[in-house]
């Protein structure tokens, strides 16, 4: 069982949190907040908590919307699942209550703390979470039936704590040694290991060539105009210009996914488009299917309920881009389930 | 083959797909993994359950089955329904004649309880109707009400959400559409006698029971008012509907 060799082989933190001595730290929130966060804990409820003092992380927490993807495995219930950069858990709570156990790896471990209290909440007893650096982790040989990396695979080449607020779009000068889409291979290939041999990865980022960064939507990475698709080596001068460092958060075309994740070692991959983006999917289509009956997924509101311009302008791309054109390349967000 | 259709509209926390086998054997599936979510999907088991006995009385294999339990996670798979759907932005009159279908389907299978109350479908709009050559079809039973509603609500309210689409704007309906609404309103008082508020301020009755027993479909009135665009009509609106609707019913009869 993978529960009992978590517990031989870590140091016990609180609950269900185990160390493997290697922390670090990748939050949306600074160490300050986190801190603040977690520190409330004792006498109130995550729910509470976020209300309280973070409520934009609200929904991204706590939507059932969130683990609308995982259907894609095809879940008997009976599966030992491995969450790769859990955070707080959106998909990890909802990988438990439908399968027979989950271990949740991340680095940061205040998102683990609040992690381990909502598992508590909600009174689940078949998860684990292990704190540490996703590409050192020890090899889990042939354990696991589901592996999920959510949102997780372009921040692989990152090195360093990220307070991403401080983060994102800002200047702050470092290096990095190796080629960003051989560290992705790397990791990608450990994913795949520790799956047994009827085991299936769950993956799911932001496409390269979506639309909206066409029409200047803003680098979800890196807070910069057209990086990702553009030429890598083009996007690391203007990222060295503007922020100080090269650009790493490296993402990929459908084929590109595809190739990656051959190269990794998976036998089979079907590929997926991903409507509005995969935080909160609203339509998963084939991407082998027609766009046929394609339906705007882009509301015309935004979150304070409002309809604006920019919404507007948004959903006519969108559907000019896919109802009538069925540019299905320039789809927003991929899903890709892979086969051991 | 699967593909995400809805995931969690108007916060009904259940997650819709389409199952596509290599056979070309088609199935839905639905899942919830909150409370909320895990009610609705055990009233739509419900709802698929009466309807199936009224409307499908030989089919044997219940059309809609929980797939899989556990303490907080819910699937439930259903048989798919080839069929048409209609357009329900193209308003009442270039849907008249699903309307009228739809009306005529109701009249035919929903039965009224001695104290004038019926089931209750809880969201019979077009979206939730498929029409083929075996006549009409109704899905999307998750509001569903063994005994809920007076008999009527739910043409009512078929018809004052296909209106609602083309006069949020400030519009007034137009004659076609009040006729629409009047006739219908006739067709079902001649298969049953309809309360009194029905006949004589259907909208302002629509608004209100909602208003009242929204328990049936929600706990909080506020988180739903998406879902039930017609409760943002004001009274004067309602009212001067009511009123067109009312002249044209006295002229028919
Ligand atoms: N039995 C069915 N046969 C065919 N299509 C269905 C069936 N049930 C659901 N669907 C499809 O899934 C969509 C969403 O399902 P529905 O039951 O209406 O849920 P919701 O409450 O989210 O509207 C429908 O609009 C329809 O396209
Ligand atoms: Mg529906």
């Amino acid at each position: 069982m993978i529960r009992d060799e978590i517990r031989n082989l870590y140091q016990n933190i609180e609950g269900c949190i185990y160390s493997t001595g290697s922390e670090g730290y990748w939050s949306n929130l600074d160490k300050k907040e986190n801190e603040e966060l977690v520190s409330v804990l004792e006498h109130m409820s995550t729910k509470e908590s976020i209300e309280k003092y973070q409520p934009w992380l609200s929904i991204i927490i706590f939507s059932p919307k969130r683990g609308g993807g995982l259907e894609l495995l095809d879940l008997s219930g009976d599966e030992t699942c491995i969450d790769y950069g859990c955070m707080w858990g959106a998909l990890t709570v909802a990988l438990a209550k439908r399968c027979k156990h989950v271990l949740g790896v991340d680095q940061t471990m205040n998102s683990l703390k609040f992690l381990n209290a909502r598992i508590r909440e909600e009174g689940l007893e078949n998860v684990d979470l292990l704190c540490g650096d996703l590409r050192e982790i020890r090899n889990f040989e042939n354990r696991f039936d589901v592996a999920v990396v959510n949102g997780v695979l372009e921040w692989i080449p990152e090195n360093g704590p990220i307070e991403l607020k401080k983060y994102y779009g800002k200047r702050d000068v470092k290096k990095y040694s190796g080629d960003p889409r051989e560290q992705q291979v790397l990791f990608l290939r450990k994913v795949h290991q520790n799956l047994n041999e009827k085991g299936k990865l769950y993956l799911s980022i932001e496409n390269r060539f979506d639309f909206k960064t066409f029409l200047g939507m803003k680098d979800p990475h890196a807070n910069l105009l057209f990086t990702s698709f553009l030429p890598r080596k083009i996007a690391d001068i203007l990222s060295g210009l503007i922020l100080g460092r090269p650009y790493v958060n490296w993402l990929y075309s459908f084929k590109g996914i595809d190739a990656l994740l051959k190269e990794a070692g998976f036998s089979g991959v079907d590929l997926y488009m991903c409507f509005p983006d995969y935080r909160f999917p609203e339509r998963i289509i084939p991407y082998s299917s027609s766009l046929k009956d394609f339906r705007r997924t882009i509301s015309l509101r935004n979150a304070k309920g409002q309809v604006t311009i920019k919404r507007n302008l948004g959903a006519v791309a969108e559907y000019i881009t896919f109802k009538i054109l069925k540019a299905k390349y320039f789809a927003p967000s991929i899903v890709a389930i892979a086969y051991k | 083959m699967i593909e995400l259709l809805k995931n969690c509209s108007n916060g009904n926390d259940v997650s819709t797909y389409l199952v596509i086998r290599d056979t070309g054997f088609k199935k839905i599936v639905k899942i919830a993994a909150t409370p909320v979510g895990m009610r609705n999907l055990r009233r739509e088991v419900g709802g698929w359950g009466w309807y199936q006995e009224m409307r499908y009385p030989k089919k044997e294999e219940p059309i809609c089955r929980i797939a899989q339990e556990g303490g907080s996670f819910l699937k439930i798979e259903l048989e798919f329904m080839e069929g048409a759907r209609a357009d329900c932005r193209k308003g009442l009159e270039r849907n008249h004649e699903n309307i009228r279908k739809a009306i005529e389907h109701y009249c035919e299978i929903w039965p009224s309880f001695p104290d004038g109350t019926a089931p209750l479908h809880g969201d019979l709009s077009l979206d939730n109707m498929i029409y083929n050559a075996d006549g009409v079809h109704v899905i999307d039973w998750e509001h569903f009400h063994e005994k809920g509603a007076p008999w009527g609500f739910d043409p009512l309210y078929l018809l004052f959400e296909t209106l609602f689409l083309r006069i949020r704007n400030g519009k007034r309906p137009s004659r076609a559409e009040v006729a629409i609404i009047a006739d219908s309103i006739g067709v079902l008082n001649r298969k049953q006698e309809l309360q009194s508020q029905m006949i004589d301020h259907p909208l302002r009755f629509l608004v209100e029971f909602i208003t009242v027993n929204h328990r049936l479909w929600c706990d909080e009135l506020p988180a739903f008012q998406n879902k039930f665009p017609i409760l943002t009509f004001t009274a004067d609106r309602v009212s001067s509907i009511d009123t067109t609707i009312r002249a044209r019913l006295k002229e028919g009869m």
